[in-house]
């Protein structure tokens, strides 16, 4: 798995330097203004956006590196298995990017108690979004190849909002529901992929 | 002998084209080199895959050290050391990058002997492999397959594409690695001039079916072509044919027994020609 783990990063981190740059730009705004739409868009932006970068393992289809992999000393739930802790790692890395950059702001602007629980509840939308287009992203782009990444990619993240604005609306329990069933849809898609995979012929 | 690959009548047939890989069978001893003869699209690669799992088989049996591989025979893969045509790593990675990751996946890879191909190869470790040339790329390909110290090498077209300078470099490679007794190579190629240097036995594959498999030897003494002309020919004896073909006077007559045809067929030339020659009867060819 240690193999698979620093494969999983290099291919990511490509693209994710370039991205927690932007972030990093724009948490300086963030930090500075203290204005809460504003916190909102970045916390959404921060975690979907690194997620959405983890699951995109574009680089990984373009050579015969998929196919080679197969030859390594790895089993191929194995393979699925660090795909799906890698989206989890970036979801958290991304919270904790926001989070960090959200606490600066409280720092040196004051808390803002009214708005705790609205900048909580965009938190757990980013969670889910991410993990809703993981589950959704990952079987398929193994199910249908590497030429339907973008349009698959696009289906997902929409599917992931979608579901996100329906159930978070849900009156008193809309941000536990959505956790929920985000979270399980992340667990049921984990031995789908898998079943896919271990037919999947290079 | 013993044998670090056998092949038993493998089948694969694929249900969106029309290619069947029937039957193929043959096997690797310990110490030598096989190479895998075939035109493009013969099945080449569809062997290697399903030796290597890439490709799951419809039937027939596959033993790799004596037993069958699963995906669960991660020791067994250890052993393995896999080339294939083209880009085989991510091309951003630079090769620094990628002894790294493969230090994660082998227990025994070997940096120092990495290095070491790094440095005789003259490849640029924090050089992006995207920047490689093609035959860098392959050196690359190879030199990560020997730093697990594997027992078995499988190259998939390793050497097509490449000027022959480093094929040849490559082919030394290769026959370095041989002289352990229990290290083998398969070797697939169509470039039939690389397996005449370094391969022990040849084996042919043409439009998924296994033609034969002989050795190196046995192809140079005793296969040869007869040429004969058409009265010449039409007396010879059919059991004697393996194929011919019809050139413009003559007819080229492919023989696996040289020395008693030539015994047999005073008046007729008869030459020992390249694994190409061979290869093209063997394909083109008529049978009687």
């Amino acid at each position: 798995m240690k193999g698979l783990f620093k494969n999983n990063f290099l291919s990511v981190w490509t693209n994710a330097k370039i991205f927690l740059l932007f972030m990093f730009a724009m948490g300086i705004v963030v930090t500075i203004i203290p204005n809460q739409t504003w916190q909102m868009y970045f916390i959404i932006i921060g975690i979907a956006g690194l997620a959405v970068n983890a699951a995109t393992i574009e680089n990984e289809f373009s050579s015969k590196w998929e196919k080679y992999k197969l030859t390594l000393p790895i089993k191929r739930i194995d393979i699925i298995k660090s795909l799906y802790i890698n989206q989890l790692l970036w979801i958290m890395i991304g919270v904790f990017f926001v989070g960090i950059t959200i606490a600066l702001s409280y720092l040196l602007h004051g808390v803002p108690l009214e708005q705790f629980e609205s900048i909580s509840g965009v938190v757990v939308i980013g969670i889910s979004i991410s993990l809703t287009m993981g589950a959704i992203f990952i079987p398929m782009i193994y199910l249908a190849g590497k030429d339907k990444t973008i349009v698959f990619l696009i289906i997902s993240l929409l599917c992931a909002v979608g579901i996100a604005a329906m159930l978070f609306n849900i009156p008193l329990f809309g941000s536990f529901i959505l956790i929920g069933c985000s979270i399980l849809l992340f667990i049921v898609s984990f031995p789908l992929t898998v079943s896919i995979f271990k037919k999947k012929e290079y | 002998m013993e044998n670090i690959l056998e092949l038993q009548q493998v089948s694969k047939t694929f249900p969106k084209s029309n290619f069947v890989l029937e039957n193929v069978t043959f096997s690797l001893p310990y110490g030598s080199i096989l190479g895998f003869v075939g035109e493009n699209g013969a099945g080449k690669t569809t062997t290697i895959g399903c030796i290597l799992n890439t490709i799951a088989k419809d039937s027939g049996t596959i033993k790799l050290f004596g037993k069958e591989m699963t995906d669960a025979d991660t020791d067994m893969r250890e052993k393995i050391g896999v080339v294939y045509d083209g880009d085989n790593f991510p091309t951003y990675w630079t090769a620094a990058q990628l002894a790294k990751v493969m230090a994660g996946f082998y227990k025994q890879w070997d940096n120092i002997l990495f290095q070491k191909f790094l440095k005789e190869y003259k490849l640029p470790a924090n050089q992006k492999i995207k920047q490689y040339s093609r035959g860098m790329t392959m050196k690359l390909a190879i030199a990560v397959a020997l730093s697990h110290h594997p027992q078995l090498l499988i190259l998939d077209e390793a050497t097509g594409g490449l000027d022959p300078v480093v094929r040849d470099e490559m082919l030394d490679t290769f026959l370095d690695f041989v002289q352990e007794e229990d290290h083998s190579i398969l070797l697939s190629s169509h470039i039939t001039n690389d397996l005449e240097k370094a391969a022990d036995y040849i084996t042919f594959i043409h439009n998924g079916k296994l033609i034969m498999t002989v050795s190196k030897n046995d192809l140079a003494y005793n296969y040869a072509v007869m040429r004969c002309k058409e009265n010449q020919f039409l007396a010879l004896d059919p059991a004697d044919i393996i194929t011919y073909r019809k050139r413009d006077f003559q007819i080229d007559v492919l023989i696996s027994d040289c020395k008693t045809m030539q015994r047999k067929y005073k008046e007729i030339v008869i030459d020992h020609v390249s694994v190409d020659e061979i290869f093209l009867l063997l394909v083109r060819g008529k049978h009687v």
